[in-house]
């Protein structure tokens, strides 16, 4: 043998008008001197301080109110835009992935059948900016408001409309923009690290008791009880 | 210049857990085992340490531990009357790259600190601070 040894109810109507603010501020440095030197601590702003850097003020009205109906808060947990999903979103637009990046963009493009995977020539960035003025189209066409000022019954209207595919637009397929980058980013950037913006003072985790990044369990393994410990971020930061 | 090996009675594409446990059974039954990789080195250290391997943002949902689809990919057909399709975006088949961490693209899996690492680190903060 030879081997070479080199081997997710906010106020939807004001969000339009006041777009941030919407959470106390907090942020923290990961823990000196824990396991986590080899990573630099966190320098995103407080969610209070944030601005988008992508989305306009309109479309950031759209993220913010598309947020707020995904991942409501209710009795279970804490909703989408009260843990900072929305300023996920947006810090993802300034990653490699949404110039697409990590995939194979160039020709041919055609129409091939869904388990083809994705075939469009379309960017998240360029997803999100069409898909966005396309649904706001929509909804000033029909109910004379943009989809943030629409009612939280209209919204989650719209929303259901295009998930099942019967709200459609000539300009860009509305039920791929929310079914595979609108409602996939609202998922991660609500239960992901909060190191990207979302799940802010691990909300979600608490929610649905997921301890993190926690290293070893070991010491729990046959134990027929509930892990014990809340849960800890990449950084160090513990809930 | 093209470089001329030995003769290989069997050629094995990628090293990883089905290569390397398919290399070791055809090298004992006595086959002379040329095994192929690709990419760059990876180690378990500084490539997967913890915490950032269970990073599920940037490994399992950026794919960040399998092979960047922008500089080369397949293209997938039915049959040959077909028109083959690119494969743009990693799916359900997720082809790794780079030499070592085959098994560690599972996102969520990281290597164990022995207890003798954690004693020799805490060690050595104690006495160089």
């Amino acid at each position: 043998m030879n081997s070479n040894p080199s081997r997710r109810k906010f106020l939807t109507g004001a969000i339009a008008l006041t777009p941030i603010g919407v959470v106390a501020a907090g942020s923290s440095a990961g823990a000196p001197g824990d396991l986590h030197d080899s990573v630099p601590a966190p320098a995103h702003p407080a969610l209070a301080d944030y601005r988008p850097t992508f989305f306009t003020p309109s479309e950031w009205a759209f993220i913010n109110a598309a947020c707020a109906r995904l991942i409501p808060v209710d009795e279970h947990g804490p909703g989408a835009v009260e843990i900072g999903v929305p300023q996920y979103i947006d810090r993802q637009m300034g990653t490699p992935w949404a110039d697409g990046a990590i995939w194979y963009m160039q020709g041919p493009f055609f129409d091939a059948s869904p388990e083809f995977g994705y075939q469009s020539p379309l960017t998240p960035k360029q997803q999100y900016r069409l898909g966005i003025k396309a649904i706001d189209g929509l909804c000033q066409e029909r109910l004379k408001k943009p989809f943030a000022q629409l009612t939280p019954a209209q919204q989650d209207d719209v929303l259901g409309q295009i998930e099942k595919g019967s709200l459609t637009s000539p300009d860009i397929p509305l039920r791929t923009f929310f079914s595979s980058f609108l409602l996939k980013n609202v998922v991660e950037g609500y239960f992901g690290d909060p190191m990207y913006g979302g799940n802010k003072d691990m909300a979600a985790w608490k929610m649905i008791g997921y301890p993190g990044v926690r290293a070893d369990y070991l010491e729990w393994v046959g134990e027929a009880k509930p892990y014990p410990y809340g849960p800890v971020s990449i950084y160090g930061e513990r809930g | 210049m093209a470089t001329v090996d030995k003769p290989a009675d069997v050629v094995i594409v990628g090293f990883g857990w089905t290569g390397a446990i398919m290399a070791i059974e055809l090298a004992q039954a006595g086959l002379n085992v040329l095994a192929l990789e690709r990419g760059d080195d990876a180690a378990t250290v500084p490539n997967w340490a913890y915490p950032k391997v269970v990073d599920e943002i940037a490994q399992s949902a950026r794919n960040g531990l399998l092979q960047n689809l922008s500089k080369t990919t397949v293209t997938i057909r039915h049959s040959k009357n077909d028109r083959a399709a690119p494969y743009r975006q990693i799916g359900s088949f997720k082809p790794g790259t780079g030499v070592g961490g085959a098994g560690i693209h599972w996102s969520g899996v990281h290597s164990r600190v022995m207890p003798d690492e954690l004693r020799l680190r805490s060690r050595v903060i104690l006495l160089s601070g």
